[in-house]
């Protein structure tokens, strides 16, 4: 397999998906970008942020690597750079070999990048945003997604209003709360002064509210190229998809079921036109891999079992210093 | 070697950056390393590149000699269809904190400050439907080395700058440095005015890769502005 290939995702939809851009009162809008249109015009239209899904899969492969190593933990610096890419400064100066070792011994760092000191690891993925295949994306998308009959943008979205509930307020759940007149343990004259004292400090709880969202069975295209990545790069790239595959929603509000997906991507080798067919897909929570996805996660879990051995066993200095921060 | 016309067509249009010059000379060049020095490439900070500096082989002709040689390659040359500001946000996984040991000490992690500062960075976005650059150069070797080039400028991690696809044709003329007695590109304020530029707006600006770099930097006539009719 060509160690730079690129991605063509088709991202279904199976719940409404919520992806805030701007926020007015309690009303929040999906989030939207200026793309050229099919006249070479900009149109304005949602978009789901590559960098958002470019996190995600972050914190999923590091999840996925902190299960095979044992649920270990790690010191602060290296928990950040790891879920969120590290950040730049400190006095320490160019060090290849320290970028190798991080490098080698992480491969998941070695995709995703990160910042080390004052030194910056390249990345070695790229994570385009989702577009809806609509309309205004014509221009975008690939040609076999092309139709010239898609609507608008606007016409898959609705607003959806939520109502949160202040329990304090419900007669059949006041019995619960402390210094409520049914407790028994109230003492007397709190209850007023606490109950005052509550009005002046305390927001409101209740409130109804609304968020613009993308319709369930809207589809988006995605693309993401992955440079020059080893074996055992792909197979960390794949064990980020296979943790998404556990629980495959994106945007916000998955705790209510939005952004419930299916995901397929295919792959091409980089600069070709011609697809290879499809390299792993979601489908219902389930996760289906091609060949190569395969055996490249397969590479990845044995090199992740043999890190683990080396760490228990303490025959690895640099990983035991890496991984603990040096304790 | 012969003149060239290279565009690059863009797949939704965005790219990060505060000028429109994207000299193509410096992403061939980027390019040439990736294939050619990956260790550096990958491993080493510009930092690295600085110290040791490579001198990219590309398969396009030299102008001029000792300390302000450059490629024949001009900036690109199609003003941008419009311009904005974009914002990306990084945030400490505080859901995740299940996996920070804090070796018995308090754990305390600001966010609002320091190295774990959440931020919501403004990023000058432009929008092209392309980019076309001229240049001299083989026209074959070209071809190949752009082939690989699949984004442009800033944040192509999160796929801004994306390229659709690449074109590279055989050019009537040589519009490298000068098209229609306008500059296409800076050129060292010692080389003089090329035939039929009468004026130039000077500015302290890159001739090679690294732009950046100040050992690659001096005082140059500069292209005009590009604005659309």
């Amino acid at each position: 397999m060509s160690n730079s290939i690129r991605l063509d995702g088709k991202i279904t939809l199976l719940s409404p998906l919520s992806h805030i851009g701007e926020s007015s009162g309690i009303d929040s809008f999906l989030s939207t970008d200026t793309v050229i249109g099919m006249d070479g015009r900009p149109l304005e239209v949602f978009t789901y942020s590559g960098n958002a899904f470019r996190g995600q899969l972050r914190d999923l492969g590091a999840s996925y690597l902190t299960e095979k190593l044992g649920n270990i933990k790690y010191s602060p610096e290296l928990f950040y750079l790891l879920f969120s890419g590290g950040s730049l400064g400190g006095a320490q100066s160019v060090d290849i070999d320290q970028a190798r070792m991080y490098r080698r011994n992480i491969p998941l760092l070695s995709v995703f990048g990160g910042g080390v000191g004052n030194q910056i690891l390249t990345g070695k993925i790229k994570v385009g945003a989702m577009y809806p295949l609509t309309e205004e994306c014509q221009r975008i998308i690939p040609e076999h997604l092309r139709d010239e009959n898609a609507p608008s943008w606007k016409q898959w979205t609705f607003d959806k209003s939520f109502t949160r509930m202040d329990d304090a307020k419900n007669e059949n759940m006041r019995k619960y709360l402390t210094g409520s007149e049914t407790d028994g343990l109230a003492i007397a004259g709190q209850v007023e002064a606490d109950s005052k004292k509550k009005k002046k400090e305390d927001p409101p709880q209740q409130m109804r509210y609304t968020v613009e969202m993308l319709a369930a069975g809207a589809v988006m295209y995605q693309r993401i190229d992955l440079c020059d990545l080893s074996d055992l790069e792909l197979g960390a790239f794949v064990s980020a998809l296979t943790k998404l595959s556990e629980h495959a929603y994106i945007g916000g509000k998955s705790g209510t079921g939005h952004g419930l997906v299916d995901i397929e991507y295919t792959w091409r080798k980089a600069g070709q036109k011609d697809s290879e067919g499809t390299f792993l897909k979601i489908s219902s929570d389930c996760l289906w891999l091609s060949e190569p996805a395969e055996e490249a996660k397969k590479t990845y879990d044995q090199f992740l079992v043999a890190l683990y051995d080396r760490y228990l066993e303490d025959n690895a200095p640099e990983l035991t210093k890496l991984l603990t921060g040096g304790k | 070697m012969q003149p060239l016309k290279i565009t690059a067509v863009l797949q939704d249009g965005r790219i990060a950056g505060v000028d429109p010059y994207f000299p193509l000379d410096s992403i061939m060049a980027a390019e040439w390393m990736r294939r050619n020095h990956p260790e550096a490439y990958y491993n080493a900070s510009s930092h690295l590149l600085t110290n040791d500096m490579i001198i990219p082989d590309l398969p396009l002709e030299r102008i001029g000699g000792g300390e302000d040689w450059y490629f024949a390659c001009s900036f690109n040359t199609i003003p941008p269809i419009s311009e904005y500001v974009m914002h990306w946000h990084k945030r400490f996984d505080d859901q995740l904190e299940q996996h920070i040991d804090f070796a018995g000490k308090r754990g305390k992690v600001d966010i609002k400050s320091g190295k774990n500062k959440a931020y919501r960075m403004p990023l000058v976005v432009q929008l092209f439907d392309r980019l076309e650059w001229f240049a001299v150069g083989d026209l074959e070797a070209v071809q190949d080395l752009v082939l690989g080039i699949t984004h442009l400028g800033k944040k192509s991690s999160q796929g801004l700058g994306a390229v659709n696809y690449w074109t590279v044709e055989e050019w009537p003329e040589d519009w490298s440095f000068v098209r229609d007695g306008k500059l296409t590109r800076a050129i060292p304020i010692g080389h003089g005015f090329p035939v039929g530029v009468q004026v130039a707006k000077m500015a302290l600006y890159g001739i090679r890769s690294p732009y950046w770099h100040t050992e690659n930097q001096m005082v140059c006539m500069m292209p005009e502005v590009l604005q659309r009719d």
